[in-house]
């Protein structure tokens, strides 16, 4: 059985009646929302503290742009727990949006079949598995040969 | 085990067979047109993931500063890409279903004997470039040859 979909919050959904089904929307869209600004503003901070660094360091005030570079790595680790909380939202928020489509099933149907089916992030157990994942998936610094 | 999908539905009178064939058509148009723009969604962020890794594979050969802001894009986008991914296969499971109950009921009113390749055919076109792409991969290999196997046992059951 896949994790997403043993998950009492997400089988009571569809049995939900419509305004508390709205109603739960809209709660996650605000979330996803705030999260949304939240991930933006670091990834600017972020990329403001790189271009700051690479315009120090062309001036030669190595010193200078190594602090720039502490503080882009602080943006990148403060960012870390709202990218993770930004996806586990924005797949609660697309689930949802695929179970209200009419005809709708669960995966248990093709589960009766075969039982070993793997449903990507939704197969995913616990947030600290996300995480995991995340970390491991997530790291174009390493993709890109450099250390951080 | 579950009752053969094949038996069930040969069960059912002729009226509740159009019936149910004509609900699964409905919803396997509604499932393939979202699976269509989930699939655009995937290649437009694949694309935005591939012109980064490029910028920043060029930026890193005279700025490693410049590189490191481009690649903390990229890690946003690639959260993405998976979210993407990953919603897709549900989309896809709900389409397949549909399309194979509206092929097994269309054979089942015909009188047709249930033809493994064709449902073999059906899922190979269906899930082949969705392995290669998927972090955790989708593989749904597996269920034809097990439905195979429960709709052979039922018809060679039958037979003897």
């Amino acid at each position: 059985m896949i994790s997403w979909f043993n998950r009492s919050r997400i089988r009571s959904y569809v049995k939900l009646s419509t305004r508390k089904q709205n109603k739960m929307k809209q709660e996650i869209d605000q979330r996803h929302a705030e999260q949304r600004s939240i991930l933006d503003s670091r990834l600017a901070n972020a990329r403001d503290c790189a271009r700051k660094a690479d315009r120090l360091q062309t001036r030669g005030k190595d010193e200078k742009a190594k602090e720039e570079i502490n503080s882009f790595k602080l943006e990148l680790a403060s960012s870390q727990p709202v990218l993770n909380a930004y996806v586990s939202t924005t797949l609660e928020k697309q689930l949802l949006e695929v179970m209200s489509m009419e005809g709708f099933e669960f995966p248990d149907v093709l589960n009766d079949l075969r039982d070993d089916i793997d449903y990507g992030l939704f197969s995913v157990n616990a947030t600290n598995e996300l995480e995991t994942l995340l970390s491991a998936e997530i790291n174009p610094f390493e993709e890109l040969g450099i250390e951080i | 085990m579950a009752k053969p999908i094949y038996d069930r539905l040969a069960k059912l009178s002729k009226r509740k067979q159009d019936a149910l064939e004509y609900d699964h058509q409905q919803h396997l148009t509604r499932f393939s047109n979202a699976k269509e723009g989930k699939v655009s969604e995937v290649q437009s962020l694949d694309k935005k993931l591939g012109k980064l890794r490029s910028k920043a594979s060029k930026e890193l050969e005279t700025s490693v500063p410049r590189a490191l802001g481009t690649a903390m894009e990229m890690r946003h986008v690639k959260a993405d890409l998976l979210i993407a991914q990953s919603v897709l296969t549900v989309l896809r499971s709900n389409q397949f279903y549909h399309r194979l109950m509206v092929m097994l009921i269309q054979d089942v009113k015909a009188g047709v004997e249930y033809d493994p390749s064709r449902v073999d055919n059906l899922a190979s076109s269906e899930f082949s470039e969705l392995v290669e792409g998927s972090i955790l991969s989708t593989n749904l290999d597996g269920i034809l040859g097990d439905l195979r196997a429960e709709l052979d046992g039922h018809i060679g059951g039958n037979e003897s």
